[in-house]
């Protein structure tokens, strides 16, 4: 498949239910009232469509209908997961970036954290042969000091970029009720898989209660080369992995070296998503749900969703 | 035994001494040839250890390379042999010191594509014509691990590996490979290394698996960047599209491009045509020799797996399971945790995998997929547990070696062991 730079609609979803605590016996019940979040995008075109009201969408939970009970969106605070080559930083797999790379990613992180509100948070975590969380979720008025890249660079046999076990570890954190989770990772994207295949990868972030954008350095060159290594990216396992895992969780894969600029790019149009809220009504809440957003004012306009979510 | 040895490896265990200052100043060749011939072979280790510099490596190299057979000549005749085999055992030291250097620092130079010492000593051994003895074989496989570990070094940076992506392997067996590694293959003749070895050692079984290692990763597995070792309908029919059609003659670089991708869909259809062969040569040898069965069958199982027959591989990784060596162990349960994956058998899949790292605690390669498959399971507190193996394969700090990054590099992980072995030999 060619490698196109497509604008994709984003779904990111996230659910609650009533915790009940008994404080004698240490343990949480749920209620039966399951409240879902749902970040839909709706574009006519390449333009995103504002102004809908919540009587404008059509949701169905496992093929009921649903009444949704509020329309969010903005003001709804993010926890951000800034995933980060480290080995596109520190090995000079990147020599464009040149010796500063460390500095880079500091920097890279500040700008990001410039462009959220108070109350969103930001984590980072980096990963070349290991996988360290270098800031753990927290508010973006906190430092950012303590971000480096602190992971192991020894390559013994067959190491190669816990690319897999970076995403796996973002995509699968939980996220509160309250929050949205942008996951964006930045990576050269080279080197082998960590894993068999994509699959477990695209599998698990369908199913992520987060939506992965992922900024992909251009393979200018192949690996310790300056030879040109412009394959489409679906031809190379390690990127077409990525492409089809932001593709599953309602986000995509962008082929730049503008990190911040995308950043900035990708952080509007989630701003300018919908946050459709419901309580799940006639179905059971626990297991897998397929959920299905439509606007049938709009028929030719798209709507990205992810495909559901894990009931409580 | 190995096993006894490889559980210390997998706790991360080496026996190169670790935190000691950088050495600055060129090692002297002479001096480290005579320390090593008093014994003090843990001195030599440090010190080696302990050059940050590899330009300090590699130029100790090539004066160990110059000066070693003047140093044997130079002592007692009736040590000769002996003094052979001192030097042949720093010339591993400073081999694997290259190693260590090339895969843990961003140091990969052009001279040290190809160590100097090692081949130039070897063919000194192998002219002090004498049987076969200990002392022999423990320096024979020393080495076989020695070049199989050097081979994750040339594969980890080299960068014409689309040209030959087992370049040590074929150095090992005699086939083409890199320029740069022409002179090593010299020293070793037309067969390679392991024909060399096994005239010497008919049956070795050391040997012998090693020779299946090589053809298993020379003929069935791909260059890294456009690697698809692991095949499944999607790539093959991916592939196979890509192999029909011949590159458009659009000329420039677009054609270039194309015409490298026709030939690695074609090389990797080649590749997956030749795994079930290499499972079968793997079935042979384990009747041959009942001590490689588990070794076998874990390369039979993975064979079968890539070769989209995960039901074959079931039986083998079963008998595979039960070996008392936890490298072994391990990858005979991540398998299997694999292949009732692919047969979409999901609680198989975690039980394996749980068992998995029951061997080998936080090893990432079975973590990922025992996290993804609690992912995406219907139950919330399997996606609760899911998160949780990831971070605990996250935070384990010295993390054990995991043995799925070492299966292409054949008994590379025993380097310590043949070593210890070789030192014991040279001190008696």
């Amino acid at each position: 498949m060619r490698w196109t730079v497509t604008p994709v609609l984003l779904f990111a979803l996230g659910t609650g239910a009533i915790a009940v605590v008994f404080a004698d016996q240490g343990q949480v019940f749920r209620s039966g009232v399951q409240s879902v979040l749902a970040d839909v995008s709706v574009m006519r075109g390449r333009t995103p469509l504002t102004g809908l009201a919540a009587e404008d969408f059509s949701v169905t939970d496992n093929g009921v209908a649903q009444r949704l009970d509020s329309l969010e969106g903005a003001a709804m605070p993010l926890d951000v997961s800034l995933v980060v080559d480290a080995t596109w930083l520190t090995l000079g797999l990147a020599p464009e970036l040149g010796p500063a790379g460390a500095r880079s990613l500091l920097d890279n992180a500040q700008q990001v954290a410039s462009l959220l509100n108070p109350d969103d948070r930001l984590g980072v975590i980096t990963f070349s042969a290991t996988v360290e969380e270098t800031r753990a979720m927290s508010r973006v008025g906190s430092p950012l000091g303590e971000i480096s890249v602190a992971n192991s660079t020894t390559w013994s046999y067959d190491d190669r970029p816990r690319i897999t076990q970076a995403l796996l570890t973002a995509l699968m954190a939980p996220v509160a009720t309250d929050r949205r989770h942008l996951v964006l990772m930045f990576s050269a994207a080279r080197g082998g898989l960590d894993v068999p295949s994509g699959a477990p990868l695209v599998e698990a972030a369908a199913r992520a209660d987060a939506l992965l954008y992922a900024v992909l350095n251009p393979p200018h060159y192949a690996l310790g080369t300056h030879v040109p290594s412009a394959f489409y990216p679906s031809e190379i396992p390690i990127r077409d992995a990525v492409m089809r895992a932001a593709e599953a969780t309602g986000g995509k894969a962008v082929l730049t070296g503008d990190v911040s600029g995308t950043f900035r790019d990708v952080l509007k149009d989630f701003r300018q998503r919908y946050v459709l809220r419901y309580s799940v009504q006639g179905v059971p809440t626990r297991g897998w749900h397929d959920i299905v957003v439509t606007v049938p004012s709009c028929p030719g306009c798209t709507i990205h969703a992810r495909r559901g979510y894990m009931g409580q | 035994m190995v096993w006894q040895w490889s559980v210390a490896i997998l706790a991360g265990g080496s026996i190169l001494a670790s935190a000691v200052p950088p050495h600055v100043v060129p090692l002297d060749a002479v001096l480290l040839l005579d320390q090593y011939e008093r014994g003090d072979y843990a001195a030599v280790a440090r010190d080696l250890a302990s050059v940050d510099d590899l330009r300090l490596l590699d130029h100790l190299d090539s004066e160990l390379a110059k000066r070693s057979k003047g140093w044997i000549a130079a002592g007692n005749p009736s040590q000769t042999r002996r003094r052979a085999f001192v030097a042949g055992a720093v010339a591993l030291e400073v081999t694997h010191a290259l190693v260590d250097g090339q895969t843990s620092r961003d140091g990969w130079t052009h001279d040290s594509a190809n160590p100097e010492a090692l081949p130039r000593v070897a063919r000194l051994i192998a002219n002090e014509v004498s049987p076969p003895d200990d002392l022999e074989h423990d320096w024979t496989l020393a080495q076989l691990a020695s070049w199989e570990e050097w081979n994750a070094a040339v594969r980890l940076t080299a960068g014409d590996q689309w040209i030959t992506p087992e370049p040590v392997w074929a150095v090992l067996l005699g086939e083409p490979t890199l320029m740069q590694l022409s002179r090593t293959q010299t020293a070793f003749g037309q067969g390679g290394y392991l024909q060399e070895a096994l005239a010497r050692f008919p049956g070795d079984e050391r040997l012998l698996l090693a020779r299946e290692e090589g053809r298993e990763s020379i003929e069935t597995r791909c260059p890294i960047e456009f690697c698809f070792d692991e095949m499944t309908p999607a790539t093959l029919d991916q592939l196979r599209r890509r192999a029909k059609s011949a590159p458009p003659e659009t000329g420039g670089l677009a054609q270039m491009m194309n015409t490298r991708i026709h030939a690695m869909a074609v090389a990797n259809l080649e590749a997956f045509d030749r795994l079930l062969p290499a499972a079968s040569r793997f079935a042979a040898l384990a009747n041959a020799h009942p001590g490689l069965r588990a070794e076998a069958n874990v390369h039979i199982g993975y064979l079968a797996i890539r070769a989209e027959r995960p039901e074959m591989a079931l039986r083998p990784l079963a008998d595979a399971v039960v070996s008392d060596d936890p490298h072994v162990r391990y990858l005979a349960e991540y398998f299997t945790g694999r292949a009732f994956d692919a047969l979409g058998r999901r609680p198989d899949a975690i039980a394996a995998f749980r068992r998995a790292l029951v061997v080998v605690p936080d090893a990432p390669s079975a973590a990922m997929l025992l996290a993804a498959q609690l992912f995406v399971g219907d139950d919330s507190t399997e996606r609760t547990e899911a998160y949780a193996v990831l971070q605990a394969a996250q935070a384990a700090v010295p993390r054990a070696a995991d043995p799925w990054d070492r299966y292409w590099y054949g008994d590379a992980r025993l380097w310590p062991v043949y070593m210890e072995h070789l030192r014991q030999a040279l001190r008696q």
